[in-house]
């Protein structure tokens, strides 16, 4: 028997990218039928990623918490792109071994921060 | 977030949108104004709901320039009339002398796709502003009024200022009544009487006088003083006996200390627009933008429907953080202010 011992972020972590993989690639669009005429836009959460992540990692900054800048710039860009991905943060977080990040305390910080943007914007998307 | 880019060759004619339930005085108070001399050219337009309309002629002055719209509150029908109309206005408005205009709406209106038309429309934009929403209030019935009718209370959330009427016929404590829980749906539009139809006009007409001395034409900035003073986190739940029937409707500000990019400002605007619009009653603010942090821009929306932003010369006073009010339907305070703190 194989026994998994997830750390206490883990599942706030998972939590959050169930919202945002459930929000993040959502249309939302004005009204096309409405009396008043214009519509057509189109928009989706995903189109701002780099804004939410900029945020984060804006905070650290503000918070002067290096260590939190450190890791975010190392888990939240794919290496190939250098595009900013809230999934992969997520899933980095989640999957994150206990020890380092533990007495850096990062993942409160990060989950905070992240946490009340997406459920913010998940409650706005209805 | 809908916008246009109308620019205007000159000043605008102010149009005062005058809206409120049934009964609530609203042709009462417009004929009272009508008779004073000052008012001798106000184009009046009136929407009413039916087939046959009485307002008009309830207003027993015979105006060349009052124009009823008898085809009831739907949106696109209102549109097309009432844009027909101001135009009609506008095309003789040498002739009519007009200085000013006033729509009476139909009391079971919702008066957004009203302000929509003069918002959105270039042409109507060029050549008109919306300078302010007064929303009329029965205090006798009004309590009953806007627990039965939404269409009463987003009435009262959309104003810029309300008007008690038939105050004489109620108690100081149902007079009281009223007066918090219209400040429950809308902490933001004062609240004036009106006896028997009888106000002073500029109450209703001009912009409040200001401490900080707001330029003339931005009455929409009526309400951000107000928002700067009070904490960010001091908004009101309505917490009294009539909590279950207003609980959607909150108004409340938004305040930053440091300048905002301008394209990110539009684009988190522009997101809460998509998302919510039908939920946002009102929104309107200053805005300090990084682009040119001595000009303000000054927004003003009505669900999906936006002003285009205006920029002012200077800023109207000494305060120069960014200050949003919303009247907004279930749209948490902390929703805004969350997804706001990322652009």
């Amino acid at each position: 028997m194989q026994i998994v011992v997830t750390e206490a972020w883990s599942s706030d972590a998972l939590e959050l990218l169930d919202i945002w993989q459930r929000v993040s690639s959502r249309h939302v669009s004005l009204g096309t039928s409405c009396a008043c005429g214009i519509g057509g836009v189109t928009l989706q959460l995903q189109d701002f990623e780099q804004d939410i992540v900029d945020y984060v990692i804006g905070q650290a900054e503000r918070n002067k918490r290096v260590e939190v800048i450190a890791y975010l710039k190392d888990n939240a860009f794919k290496p190939e792109s250098g595009q900013a991905s809230v999934a992969m943060l997520l899933t980095n977080l989640s999957r994150a071994p206990a020890t380092r990040l533990e007495e850096a305390d990062i993942p409160p910080f990060v989950l905070e921060k992240l946490g009340k943007t997406l459920r913010s914007f998940a409650r706005l998307h209805g | 977030m809908e916008r246009n880019s109308a620019a205007s060759n000159g000043p605008t004619v102010p149009v005062t949108v005058l809206t409120g339930f049934l009964g609530s005085g609203k042709t009462t108070i417009l004929a009272r104004l009508l008779r004073n001399p000052r008012f001798a050219r106000t184009a009046v337009i009136i929407n009413e709901f039916g087939e046959v309309g009485l307002d008009h002629e309830l207003l027993e002055q015979s105006r060349e320039e009052l124009v009823l719209l008898s085809n009831g509150c739907v949106c696109c029908t209102v549109r097309g009339d009432l844009l027909a109309t101001l135009k009609h206005i506008d095309e003789r408005r040498a002739a009519f002398n007009v200085d000013r205009v006033v729509i009476e709406t139909t009391g079971l209106a919702d008066p957004a796709p009203i302000l929509h038309s003069l918002m959105a429309d270039l042409p109507t934009v060029a050549r008109f502003h919306l300078e302010h929403v007064v929303t009329t209030v029965d205090a006798f019935n009004g309590m009953a009024t806007l627990d039965v009718h939404p269409v009463a209370r987003r009435q009262v959330a959309m104003a810029d200022r309300l008007v008690l009427t038939m105050l004489d016929l109620v108690s100081d404590g149902a007079s009281t009544a009223v007066r918090q829980r219209l400040r429950g749906l809308n902490r933001f539009a004062p609240q004036y009487v009106a006896d028997h139809g009888a106000i002073d006009p500029d109450i209703l007409f001009r912009a409040r006088a200001s401490s900080q001395n707001v330029p003339t034409g931005d009455t929409w900035l009526e309400g951000i003083e107000e928002a700067a003073q009070q904490p960010s986190d001091d908004h009101d739940h309505n917490h009294h006996a009539h909590a279950h029937h207003d609980a959607d409707i909150e108004s409340y500000s938004i305040v930053r200390e440091e300048p905002i990019s301008l394209a990110k400002f539009e684009s988190w605007l522009g997101m809460i627009t998509a998302m919510r619009g039908a939920d946002l009653l009102r929104v309107k603010g200053i805005v300090n933008v990084l682009d040119h942090p001595d000009r303000p821009v000054v927004i003003h929306g009505v669900q999906h429907i936006f002003h285009p932003p205006r920029v002012l010369d200077k800023w109207p006073g000494a305060d120069r953080r960014t200050r949003l009010v919303f009247i907004t339907r279930n749209i948490a305070r902390d929703d805004i202010d969350a997804t706001l703190q990322v652009f």
